[in-house]
């Protein structure tokens, strides 16, 4: 999937990492493809904030953060937040830290450092689902 | 703290030899691009075993570390440091330089964990990496995190198997050098050294 790729539903998406060149590079790359940022934060509580007054469809967590981890994070909005799907991301991919991740509420978990097709890619299932869950 | 004992040079002899993983930069990723604007290459197959507490302390200013443990039976830390010139590039922008070092950090001794896990079984203690930098908004915090580690690590240099790495960061049409630097331990010596 090129550089070119536009997405034919869009969905509203906040980027949660606490490096702003990831959360920057993240969001360039949604963009181009369509999708609308909401917001960036770097921590739970920006998080919150954003969800307080926005719906999002979708937040891209980094799952090593500060304070709050983006796994505990992911299963604070599962448990309180209605149709949000979550696509975890990090540098570390061990197996327990994927199925926690997969428990925690996460529809995808992608390892750093990845290519912008793999988030794409994975960014438009999520996508397909959102608009069948609006037609049902 | 016995200043001689800190500065001398180490050789590796024995500590991890004894165990199965001997080879942790096996483990290393060669290369990494994040998101085509840093590449992160490493420069040659040859480790530098032989690492000073000064180096350790003084050669880079900037050092990013994660811990972790293997198999109950080796302790180790992974440091990711700047090399000055990388810093000075920032021109006192020091957020957005502890912010892209923290990430190639974090990707680099990621990669690293995650590789390692795969060919060894399942890792124990992984702790979530730090960034330490003087100059930081947590200064005293952050330097007080960085001379526990170098004390500690300096405590028992001696039983520590040490291993250097060299990578090339391109970012910005800008080449910098950075270390990642494995040290590694036999747990059943271990007392108070990790986790940090």
């Amino acid at each position: 999937m090129s550089e070119l790729f536009k997405t034919e539903h869009p969905l509203k998406i906040i980027i949660v990492d606490d490096s702003e060149f990831s959360r920057h590079s993240i969001s360039s790359i949604l963009e181009a493809a369509g999708h609308d940022i909401l917001g960036e934060a770097a921590n739970a509580e920006q998080t919150l904030e954003i969800l307080s007054s926005r719906k999002a469809d979708l937040i891209i967590l980094d799952v090593v953060m500060p304070d709050v981890t983006g796994l505990e994070l992911a299963k604070h909005i599962n448990d309180n937040f209605d149709n949000i799907y979550i696509i975890m991301i990090s540098s570390l991919a061990q197996e327990h830290i994927i199925l926690e991740a997969i428990s925690a509420g996460a529809s995808d978990f992608i390892q750093k450092p990845f290519k912008q097709s793999d988030l794409i890619i994975s960014v438009e299932k999520i996508s397909s689902q959102v608009k069948e869950d609006k037609n049902i | 703290m016995d200043k001689d004992r800190l500065t001398k040079k180490y050789s590796s002899t024995t500590a991890i030899d004894n165990f199965p993983i001997s080879r942790l930069n096996d483990f290393l990723p060669d290369s990494l691009d994040l998101y085509n604007s840093i590449s992160v290459t490493r420069n040659s197959n040859t480790l530098d075993t032989e690492i000073t507490f000064e180096q350790l302390e003084t050669y880079f200013e900037y050092c990013y570390s994660g811990v972790f443990s293997i198999a109950g039976e080796i302790s180790g830390n992974a440091f990711v440091q700047a090399a000055p010139e990388m810093y000075n590039h920032f021109e006192g922008e020091l957020d957005e330089f502890q912010d892209i070092l923290a990430e190639i950090g974090n990707v680099l001794i990621g990669n690293f964990l995650t590789n390692l896990e795969k060919n060894s079984g399942p890792l124990g203690i992984v702790k979530a990496p730090m960034v330490f930098a003087p100059h930081s908004k947590s200064t005293i915090k952050m330097a007080t995190r960085k001379n526990r580690i170098l004390s500690l690590i300096g405590k028992v240099f001696d039983q520590h198997k040490c291993e250097k790495i060299e990578y090339t960061v391109t970012f910005k049409n800008k080449k910098f050098l950075i270390h990642l630097i494995l040290l590694t331990s036999q747990m059943s010596y271990q007392d108070d050294r990790f986790p940090i």
